[in-house]
């Protein structure tokens, strides 16, 4: 689905990502593992078009994703909730969610806006609330819920637990395998390594700039040196 | 007692004009980061459009009001696309630098055009005022009360309550979250900056209509548009007509009290007090 071969992007004159090659296959969870300042954000920001690359490609479904504008990148079915939510702090709760369909002109926009308050019913309670006011736990579900009020089928997650109160955090990642029910391929960034991997069908570290490993979820959580450099075990 | 009268309702009537001269400035600052300071010759090039089309055609100015509005914004619209768009994620300085420029530009245009001669536009109202309990109300100041009054509203209803206004103020909270949203922030940019230009232009007819004006006006119109956006809060849908009261009366009060040469230094003062205990403006939002 998501196809990413010999990628270089970064910032000024300083390059973040070197020859980075990945892949996520449709229906797949799938988690980017990587330490603070690794480049994770750096690449998510890349494939969203937020960020030109230097040079590589990205293709979806077989499309070049490299040139396109944010918005085109959207409209194809790809969102990414970013790190720190981002949400918008002065608009209510709903207003953030309806934002994330911003792009969708179909009749059901009513209809998701009540399923994410079925997932989430503290963001129902809360509708009328202005963003900003909100508790971190509940803030990321707000970004998380504009994510899926655009209706993705490539979702990317970065560092949804930042901050959070462990229950919120396996909470919000047991709605990821929901997500994925639902027919929602995800590329997960997060810090919590061992929670990510426990859901994850397969796992990429990142290091240097390139991806330095590559396995199943289960053989990385088995790993004896990723286990000493990112699970503190 | 009258004369207090008349000094307040001349405060609160000069705020009008000051206010839709700020809904502009502070719209354009609010969204883009984008401190306009070409937009007091904007205000002056429409003054002396109004002025051309009463003189040349016989228009009146609040007929050719939307005209110019019209004119204003697309050329506002199509300025900030191909130009300032250009340098606008660049650093604050560079954004400077050019409205700046546009400014000289276009004051020395309106110099080759217009020439440097203080002119007012003469309509048969321009001088003409009610009378209210002794005390006197200039139609044209109080028609510009008015406008700002309606206009802030719309203003406000658009942002609020339309899809391109909620685009708009996405962008101005959180640029990036905007774009993960799928807003073309270039478009929503143009927009912003010909919104902007439109209302500085039915802001600069309203000032002819009740000043005499020169190319070189330009500048403390921007000043003045600057010092009311800081007194509202930058951004702020009311910001602009409690900025625009609050800077005419106390501009208004000010000058009997000290004398007309101190308005400057109250302006002022007021300006550095305002970032001292509240920096976020009298209606600002802390969140932003
Ligand atoms: N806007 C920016 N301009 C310049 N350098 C940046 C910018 N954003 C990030 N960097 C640098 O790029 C490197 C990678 O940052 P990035 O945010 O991609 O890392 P990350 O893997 O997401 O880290 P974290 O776990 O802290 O989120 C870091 O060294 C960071 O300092
Ligand atoms: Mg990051």
């Amino acid at each position: 689905m998501l196809k990413i071969s010999h990628l270089k992007a970064g910032y000024g004159d300083t390059a973040i990502i070197w020859d980075l090659s990945l892949e996520v296959n449709a229906g797949e969870i799938v988690a980017l593992i990587g330490v603070n300042g690794a480049g994770k954000t750096t690449l998510l920001r890349t494939i969203m078009g937020l960020l030109a690359p230097w040079s590589g490609s990205i293709t979806y479904r077989g499309r070049e994703l490299t040139g396109l504008a944010t918005d085109r990148i959207v409209g194809l079915g790809i969102n990414m909730t970013p790190q720190g939510r981002r949400l918008f702090a002065g608009m209510s709760v709903e207003e953030n969610l309806l934002m994330g369909a911003f792009l969708r002109r179909d009749g059901e926009i009513k209809a998701d806006l009540e399923r994410i308050y079925g997932l989430f019913p503290r963001l129902g309670e809360r509708r009328r609330q202005t963003a900003g006011t909100l508790s971190g736990g509940e803030q990321q579900m707000c970004a998380l819920g504009r994510s899926l009020m655009s209706r993705p089928a490539l979702l990317l997650l970065d560092e949804m637990s930042l901050g959070l109160a462990p229950v919120v955090v396996e909470m919000l990642l047991d709605l990821v395998l929901q997500i994925r029910e639902q027919g929602t391929t995800v590329l997960l960034v997060e810090q919590d390594v061992e929670e990510a991997l426990l859901r994850a069908d397969r796992g990429y570290v990142l290091e240097g700039g390139r991806i330095s490993l590559s396995a199943p979820a289960g053989e990385l959580l088995a790993d004896r040196k990723l286990q000493e450099a990112y699970l503190g075990l | 007692m009258h004369l207090w009268g008349q000094i307040i309702v001349n405060g609160i009537l000069q705020g009008g004009v000051l206010g839709i001269s700020a809904l502009a400035f502070s719209l354009q600052w609010g969204v883009m980061d984008l401190i306009n300071l070409a937009h007091g010759s904007f205000q002056i090039l429409a003054a002396y459009l109004a002025l051309t089309l009463l003189n040349s055609l016989g228009i009146d100015p609040f007929l050719s009001l939307p005209l110019i509005f019209l004119l204003f914004f697309a050329a506002g619209y199509l300025l900030q696309l191909w130009i300032i768009n250009r340098v606008i994620s660049a650093n604050l300085f560079m954004t400077l630098l050019l409205t700046f420029g546009m400014d000289f530009v276009l004051a020395n245009l309106m110099i080759l055009l217009f020439s440097a001669d203080y002119k007012s536009i003469n309509t048969g109202y321009a001088n003409a005022s009610l009378h209210l309990a002794g005390i006197e109300l200039p139609v044209v100041r109080l028609l510009a009360l008015l406008f700002l009054i309606v206009l802030s509203v719309l203003l406000w209803l658009f942002l609020e309550y339309s899809r391109t206004g909620r685009a708009i103020r996405a962008t101005a909270m959180e640029r990036e979250s905007a774009r993960l949203m799928g807003i073309k922030i270039p478009a929503v940019y143009a927009l912003t900056f010909g919104l902007g230009s439109g209302l500085a232009a039915v802001g600069g007819v309203f000032f002819g209509l009740s000043n005499t004006f020169s190319p070189a006006a330009g500048g403390p119109l921007t000043v003045g548009a600057f010092v009311v956006t800081i007194l509202g809060g930058v951004g702020t849908s009311w910001g602009p007509l409690a900025g625009g009261l609050i800077l005419g009366l106390l501009e208004a009060v000010g000058s009997v009290v000290f004398g007309p040469t101190y308005v400057n230094v109250i302006t002022f003062g007021l300006l550095l007090l305002v970032l001292i205990i509240r920096p976020t403006g009298v209606l600002g939002r802390a969140a932003r």
